[in-house]
């Protein structure tokens, strides 16, 4: 029986994980890295949701289950394949309890949107061979001195705290959708919101409310920004600014559109090149 | 010695004064909130020529006259014309003209090894163009009322210069957030993420600057290079290996540090009591 | 003169920066100390996790500049060793007062900061031209750019709880209490970390600066 669930509505792929201990075993992490080749492989999906089933984002075991070594080693290439390889966004929805493993497969998508029962905590023990992914994702989420804390101390951060220091992107509330903007005319100037507001409240709705929300704009500018923001770290400032990563919006179709759209007073219709 | 000296006139789009060290530029095209047209880029890539090569100047304070906006970015009006002057091709055309020609310095890009500080008052809107010239300077103090946004994403642009180190401006996530909803933050937002250092009162941004940049002013100049570069040298490079760099005693700070060490015996600092500092 | 008081608790080690007249200034002898005493906690087993402090209401005011001021052939570059960054048990600094200059950089450097209310840390004498390398390496690994940059720069001081909402300071505690709050969190430390497990310090350190597939690949390894 499958552990993760891969479908296309429309331009957002859902990644759902469906174990219902959500246990990270190595079989789950394999499939979710075949579920994230897959969204990378289908051009139609510009965007991903990520999100588990059940009360918990991780009730199981939040500690590594080791498999066979061979089997770390594929999935771990996988893993670093699938996660660091894929330009285009991927948005993690969390509800309740999200750590360990979890925690660094949450952290290893570009955005979170957690609701109110969200809670995060390391569960990092230090055991011999742990992998350290954990570690490499909140160096560069809430900086050195924060990932000391949260590895050593293991404190269990509230989704407020969360949001406050880097972990969290939106939180998800109970309250009517905020209206897209509407088909005509150019888009309205708002402020970036801190929440995002659905009926029921639910970390799943809001990620992908929020993913509808940015399939608004330009694909060719989101996949260009990720690879060029994912592929400076631990490169040399100046080099990195040098860089020629990934799509060129400048010279992109979408990037007329845009300009025309905007001169037009209509909605740009986006093609991803 | 105190030196203030300023060159204003209507036609004027960069108002330029030195005072005592600090040279500040105040962006002057209100009509077009400071967007970067009508000679105005031109402008302030003669500031930072300006600023590099006068050793008289030690810091810099970038800003915009009155409340509205601090720079809104590229001229797209102008550029468009531009574009459609070049003819059929001209989004590429646009890019091989900046391309071949000299790469113009500027604050946006941090490039050209500007190791003197640059401090961005922040007195309305800073969009676009004009938030990746903020983001490229040193510190930012924003106005209450102020925003900051990147919204090249509406548009099917790229705001490349900035995206290369949104994971150090603030962090990652955040970033990434900002650039992908092209929406403005507020004040407070951008100081805590990180993006900002401090929020004022509208109109006192210049005045807060002024007070840092004075601050920073008293100690020498290489003192101010030399850590600047340090900083920038170091990042994106592993722990280990930036901590082996430059291992010696910077030669050029030798002589700063034997001036400042007998005034250090009495300095004063906060909250030690015990200011004499002698056995 | 005693410089460092040391003692064990259980395999805790507690380090005291003194004498307190003179600001527990950094000087030539208690930095040598202070490098002893890491090489020596690193090669104990029976230790773990050890805490700085400095005696009674200060940190350290930074360089003995007095020290410095009277003999020109000294360099104020800290001794090798002083910066217990590299070694790879954890080290959490309790700071009460004033943590300043190279005093700020020994805190930096220790891998987790508990300090009491009233504390205050920055790069706080104007005159002294010392290059604070660590801090340019540390501090943007550890919090924004623009603050890194402002602290360096301009000498701003910064309160405990301005630091905590830097991302640089775990605990704010009342004043006073940072060395109990501070013994605490090592202890639960040594608790839920047993003997057979490790702090991963440098395993850590390691991926910093890393390009995230390299990240991943020595992440994944397993190492010791």
């Amino acid at each position: 029986m499958a552990k993760v669930t891969y479908t296309r509505q429309e331009r957002i792929a859902r990644l759902h994980i469906t174990s219902p201990t959500n246990g990270f075993g190595p079989e789950t992490r394999c499939e979710l890295n075949q579920a994230l080749l897959q969204y990378k492989a289908d051009n139609e999906a510009w965007m991903a949701v990520i999100s588990a089933e059940g009360p918990d984002f991780a009730a199981g075991p939040s500690n590594p289950v080791p498999g066979s070594q061979r089997e770390l080693r594929e999935c771990f290439s996988l893993w670093a394949g699938g996660f660091v390889e894929v330009w285009k966004p991927t948005i993690c929805a969390i509800q309740g309890q999200c750590r360990g493993e979890a925690l660094a497969l949450a952290l290893g998508c570009d955005l979170r949107v957690a609701d109110e029962t969200a809670s995060f905590t390391a569960d990092f023990t230090g055991g011999p061979g742990e992998p350290d992914v954990l570690a490499a994702w909140l160096l560069n989420l809430v900086g050195a001195a924060k990932t000391f804390e949260m590895l050593w101390l293991n404190p269990t951060y509230g989704a407020p705290e969360a949001q406050r220091i880097g972990l969290v992107n939106r939180l998800a509330v109970k309250g009517d959708f905020k209206p897209l903007p509407p088909p005509d005319g150019r888009f309205p100037m708002e402020v970036m919101g801190t929440t995002i507001p659905v009926p029921a409240g639910d970390a799943i709705t809001a990620a992908v409310r929020f993913a509808e929300e940015l399939l608004l704009y330009a694909p060719v500018t989101r996949n260009f920004q990720k690879e060029t923001a994912l592929r400076s770290i631990g490169v040399p400032f100046h080099t990195a600014q040098t860089l020629e990563l990934g799509p060129n919006p400048y010279a992109s179709e979408d990037r007329i559109e845009g300009t025309r759209a905007f001169v037009e007073n209509r909605r740009p219709v986006w093609h991803n090149r | 010695m105190a030196q203030s000296a300023s060159t204003t006139s209507p036609a004027t789009l960069l108002i330029k004064e030195h005072d005592d060290g600090i040279f500040i530029a105040r962006m002057n095209r209100p009509e077009r909130m400071n967007a970067m047209g009508g000679g105005l880029r031109e402008a302030l890539e003669d500031a930072w020529f300006e600023f590099r090569d006068d050793s008289q100047l030690k810091v810099m304070i970038i800003t915009g006259v009155g409340n509205r906006a601090f720079c809104a970015g590229a001229d797209l009006r102008e550029n468009d014309k531009k574009a459609r002057e070049l003819g059929a091709q001209s989004a590429q055309a646009l890019i091989d003209a900046r391309r071949s020609g000299v790469i113009a310095p500027s604050f946006t890009a941090n490039n050209f090894h500007l190791y003197k500080p640059v401090i961005a008052a922040i007195n309305g809107w800073c969009l676009a163009g004009g938030c990746e010239m903020a983001l490229g300077c040193d510190m930012r103090i924003i106005e209450r009322h102020a925003k900051m946004g990147l919204p090249e994403v509406k548009r099917g642009m790229g705001a490349k210069a900035t995206t290369h180190k949104l994971h150090f401006l603030a962090h990652l996530a955040s970033g990434l957030e900002i650039v992908w909803t092209g929406d403005p933050i507020t004040a407070e937002r951008a100081v805590e993420l990180g993006l900002a250092n401090e929020v004022v009162e509208t109109g006192q941004s210049m005045a807060r600057a002024v007070e840092i940049a004075r601050d920073m002013c008293r100690r020498p100049m290489s003192y101010l290079q030399y850590h600047k570069e340090r900083v920038f040298q170091s990042v994106g490079v592993p722990l280990a290996q930036a901590l082996a760099m430059e291992q010696r005693f910077p030669p050029h700070l030798g002589e700063a540090y034997r001036r400042g060490l007998q005034a250090s015996l009495t300095s004063k600092l906060p909250g030690w009591p015990g200011h004499q500092r002698t056995l | 003169m005693a410089s460092l008081v040391k003692r064990t608790e259980g395999n805790l080690l507690v380090v005291e920066l003194a004498p307190v007249p003179q600001g527990n200034a950094l000087n030539r002898e208690l930095q040598q100390q202070l490098a002893e005493t890491w090489r020596a906690f690193e090669d104990d087993d029976g230790l773990r996790v050890a805490v700085l402090c400095g005696a009674h209401d200060v940190f350290s005011i930074g360089h003995d500049v007095a020290e410095l001021a009277g003999d020109p052939s000294l360099s104020p570059l800290p001794d090798d060793g002083l910066f217990p960054l590299q070694i790879s048990k954890p080290v959490i600094a309790a700071i009460e007062g004033p943590c300043y200059g190279l005093g700020f950089e020994l805190a930096l450097s220790c891998d987790l900061r508990i300090a009491g209310d009233g504390a205050l840390f920055g790069f706080a004498d104007p005159h002294l031209q010392v290059p604070y390398r660590l801090a340019t390496v540390l501090l943007p690994r550890m919090t924004a750019m623009g603050r890194s940059l402002e602290l360096i720069l301009s000498g701003k001081i910064l309160s405990a709880a301005q630091m905590r909402e830097a991302l640089l300071l775990s605990q704010v505690t009342a004043k006073g209490r940072a060395l109990p709050a501070a013994l605490d969190a090592a202890r639960g430390m040594v608790q839920r970390f047993g003997p057979a497990q490790s702090f991963r310090k440098r395993n850590i350190w390691s991926l910093s600066g890393v390009p995230l597939p390299a990240a991943m690949s020595l992440a994944r390894m397993p190492r010791g």
